[in-house]
């Protein structure tokens, strides 16, 4: 079964760099806001990427026949 | 429901969120005591002038003199320059307020642009006539002026901004973890 928990990390983890990059666009420091979306971006797929590599490997076995 | 683990997990986050909090509020007090110190520096260079100017004070017993009259960490680095100076160890002012700066050098929180103001004064200082020395205060004065203004915008902006990373900061680690 799918963890629920996942998706409320990914959900408080999006809202907190949205916060983020509010308040440094407000400090006028716009290209540390664009590396902070990044790096919030990466740690999302960080943790995704177990699940996406679950995900190809059933598609995977699927087709071996 | 919350079990000893539970509530251990539960401590361990409070505490992340407080320390990048703290973190935050105290990186932010490094601006205000730019400031701060600078209006200082400000304040012991027209005392300065006064010493030089009218009382025709030498120049050791001059820096003696402010240093009485300024605050923690100023008080140091200009007592230090009185030191070195009387102790006959360096060719010019310059190079005496260079190393008194280099040893109070992590209770200073100014920045080298502001240090740099301060060093350019004590290279004209006690190699002039006394209209010399004030025409170089007031170049000094000026551009201390200059220097707390962009400090104290600087700090007016990012003040609230720190505060708020730091915690921002803290809640990224704690759902990170969790």
């Amino acid at each position: 079964m799918l963890d629920v928990s996942l998706l409320f990390k990914i959900g408080a983890t999006g809202i907190l760099i949205i916060i983020i990059d509010k308040i440094l666009k407000s400090g006028g420091k716009d290209d540390i806001a664009v590396v902070a979306n990044l790096a919030g971006v990466i740690i999302i797929l960080m943790m995704v990427i177990n699940l996406v590599n679950k995900l190809f490997t059933s598609v995977k076995t699927l087709f071996q026949f | 429901m919350y079990g000893g683990r539970n509530m251990i997990k539960i401590i361990g986050c409070v505490v992340i969120l407080v320390a990048s909090t703290m973190a935050g509020f105290i990186y932010s007090e490094r601006l205000k005591y730019r400031v701060f110190q600078l209006k200082e520096i400000q304040r012991a260079v027209y005392q300065l002038q006064n010493e030089i100017t009218y009382v025709h004070a030498l120049l050791p017993d001059a820096f003696k003199s402010i240093a009485e009259k300024s605050k923690e960490p100023i008080k140091e680095l200009f007592n230090k320059t009185s030191e070195l100076l009387t102790n006959n160890e360096y060719e010019n002012v310059y190079a005496a307020m260079n190393s008194a700066i280099d040893l109070t050098k992590e209770k200073l929180y100014v920045n080298s642009d502001d240090i740099n103001v301060i060093l350019d004064l004590s290279k004209t200082l006690g190699e002039s006539d006394i209209q010399g020395q004030n025409s170089m205060f007031s170049l000094t004065i000026a551009n201390l002026k200059k220097q707390i203004t962009i400090s104290e915008e600087y700090m007016n902006k990012n003040i609230k901004m720190y505060r708020s990373l730091g915690f921002s900061f803290g809640a990224m680690l704690v759902i990170a973890l969790l």
